[in-house]
């Protein structure tokens, strides 16, 4: 037994932020993967629909992240420290507000056709949505040794994932203004590829959060 | 003047410092977590910490009739008949000297525990190790490394509880309950500070004093003037006009030492709720005040610390400061062995030259 283990089997323990978080975490993969089919496709209609879908989920994690607030204003016992459950809480609500503006942007702007390096670029913040849904339901079990080292690892997927979204940024920038796209369609691909990196930083953000309230612990 | 009397005198005087730098020195100890917490303004937690220091006086003296037993440990170290002036002034000059140069170089120290290493030190390179009383030594050497745990243990537990009664209960109602409560833990803390680290330096005059009649070559004038405050037809015992003349230079030390800690807090204070401020404080208070009425001298600094750090592991051991509590292991090495040898020697040379 470790004497963190040997001083933790005294704290009482607050559970009750969990099934919040895992809720939270929820709602970002469905809107991830929402998020992936809307890029996909061109019909208005369809994409219409997508995106009330995903302003559902984007509402619904606004009322967790107020749960959040009440349940932390009512309770002197946090699982980790105070500060860092609300901030873990509000920057996955971030990510979710971006996945959000990612599907405004999609919409509003009409496109008749996305080029592959958008959708692999949604993809991989599906792939980053999924890991961290993963993370959120091993949370819990963060003093685990075993546990504590796949929360790491797929935090460094989600690292790895960010870094190719901003190669991927990068050199569609690039592909942009290097080729003969009209004003417009350049305004458009350069907001929908803006808020895509934005949204893969996001998602970083929060894997930053998890690592470093692990290092406390 | 002889050089008797300039030994009586220097050694009343370092002893007298000690009491005050001991106080200016603890004043952050004291009233920081209140402080920290907003419970009181820095010249209100001042003003209210000197007043509970002094109470501790009151307390011991007049409300439980009691001896000031840490005070009989510190001069019960060695035989009585063993202790001269000079033994005194090589304690005190030795734990001077070894404190200056810890504080010079940003070395941990704990002034009691130099105090503690002067006096066994000055007794036993002149007279051997015959005269030390092992039993007070033992406990009091074992506390220096029991009270800082004894502290954490008591602090840990207490948030442990705390955390369990009020786990449902609003954190602002939780703080409300706690910051009226924080006046009484500081309180108690400068009860349990005034009992244990006053009576260490009331100890040593008071045994300097007792060995002003049973030293040869002291002059009768000198005599006549000790004989003033101490009554030598007594066994050994602490005069309450030394220990009010040491509970006030404490409580100035406090009043002074305290707007230093206004400045320092001026950078910013380690966050800390009224909970756990109480919790830490009330974990040292404890410690010290079952310390002091069992004679045990401790650092109150050490203390306390092990309060806040146990407070702290509530958060995991990862949370805690570790760089804290290895600057106290450090100090341990550092103040007993090197003042005992300064001093040791120190009253070698006095003897040699005084024979």
């Amino acid at each position: 037994m470790s004497l963190n283990s040997f001083f933790q089997f005294f704290v009482p323990k607050e559970k009750k932020f969990y099934p919040l978080y895992i809720q939270q975490a929820d709602y970002i993969e469905r809107a991830s993967k929402l998020l992936y089919q809307m890029i996909r496709k061109t019909d208005m209609q369809q994409l219409e629909d997508l995106r009330k879908e995903i302003k559902a989920c984007e509402r619904a994690g606004d009322e967790v992240l107020q749960t959040f607030y009440s349940q932390l204003f009512n309770t002197v016992l946090t699982p980790f420290e105070r500060e860092d459950v609300h901030e873990l809480a509000e920057m996955m609500d971030t990510f979710l507000d971006r996945l959000d503006d990612s599907a405004n942007i999609i919409l509003t702007r009409r496109f008749t056709d996305v080029d592959d390096d958008l959708t692999t670029m949604t993809e991989n913040i599906m792939f980053a949505a999924e890991c961290l849904s993963s993370i959120i339901r091993d949370l819990e079990f963060i003093d685990n040794k075993g546990k504590n080292k796949e929360i790491n690892r797929l935090c460094q997927e989600i690292k790895t994932i960010e870094h190719d979204n901003d190669e991927l940024y990068g050199s569609y920038i690039h592909k942009l203004f290097s080729q003969d796209f009209s004003l417009t369609e350049i305004i458009k691909r350069k907001d929908l590829v803006q808020v895509l990196e934005n949204t893969t930083n996001s998602a970083k953000y929060v894997s930053d959060k998890i690592r470093s309230i692990i290092s406390k612990l | 003047m002889n050089l008797l009397t300039i030994a009586i005198i220097l050694s009343i005087v370092l002893a007298f410092v000690f009491t005050f730098l001991n106080g200016m020195n603890d004043a952050a100890n004291s009233i920081s977590t209140i402080i920290a917490t907003k419970v009181m303004s820095p010249i209100q937690a001042i003003i209210w910490a000197s007043f509970w220091e002094f109470t501790a006086f009151i307390i011991i003296r007049l409300v439980l009739n009691q001896q000031f037993a840490v005070g009989n440990t510190m001069a019960n170290f060695a035989d009585q008949n063993v202790i001269t002036p000079y033994l005194i002034l090589s304690a005190l000059v030795g734990a001077a000297i070894w404190v200056a140069i810890c504080t010079r170089n940003g070395m941990p120290i704990s002034t009691s525990h130099a105090l503690i290493g002067g006096i066994i030190g000055a007794a036993w390179f002149v007279n051997g190790s015959a005269v030390l009383h092992m039993k007070p030594i033992i406990i009091t050497l074992a506390f220096i490394v029991l009270s800082p745990l004894i502290g954490l243990f008591l602090g840990f537990f207490l948030e442990c509880i705390f955390l369990r009664i009020f786990k449902n209960t609003a954190r602002k109602k939780v703080d409300k309950i706690f910051k009226v409560l924080q006046h009484f833990s500081t309180a108690a803390f400068c009860v349990g500070h005034g009992s244990n680290d006053a009576p260490k330096t009331m100890g040593i005059i008071a045994v300097l004093m007792a060995s002003v009649f049973t030293t040869q070559g002291v002059s009768p004038e000198m005599k006549a003037f000790i004989g003033n405050f101490y009554d030598s037809s007594q066994s050994f015992h602490i005069p309450d006009i030394l220990a009010v003349v040491c509970y006030i230079i404490m409580s100035l030390g406090i009043l002074i030492g305290g707007k230093n800690v206004i400045k320092t807090m001026g950078g910013g204070l380690a966050k800390i709720t009224p909970v756990r401020g109480f919790s830490a404080e009330f974990a040292g208070a404890t410690t010290l005040i079952a310390t002091s009425f069992m004679g045990i001298p401790v650092s109150t600094t050490h203390t306390i610390t092990g309060g806040v750090i146990g407070v702290g592991l509530t958060d995991g051991v990862k949370s805690v400061k570790w760089v804290t509590a290895k600057r106290i292991v450090l100090s341990w090495i550092l103040t007993i062995p090197v003042p005992l040898v300064i001093s040791g020697l120190l009253n070698l040379l006095f003897n040699l030259f005084m024979h």
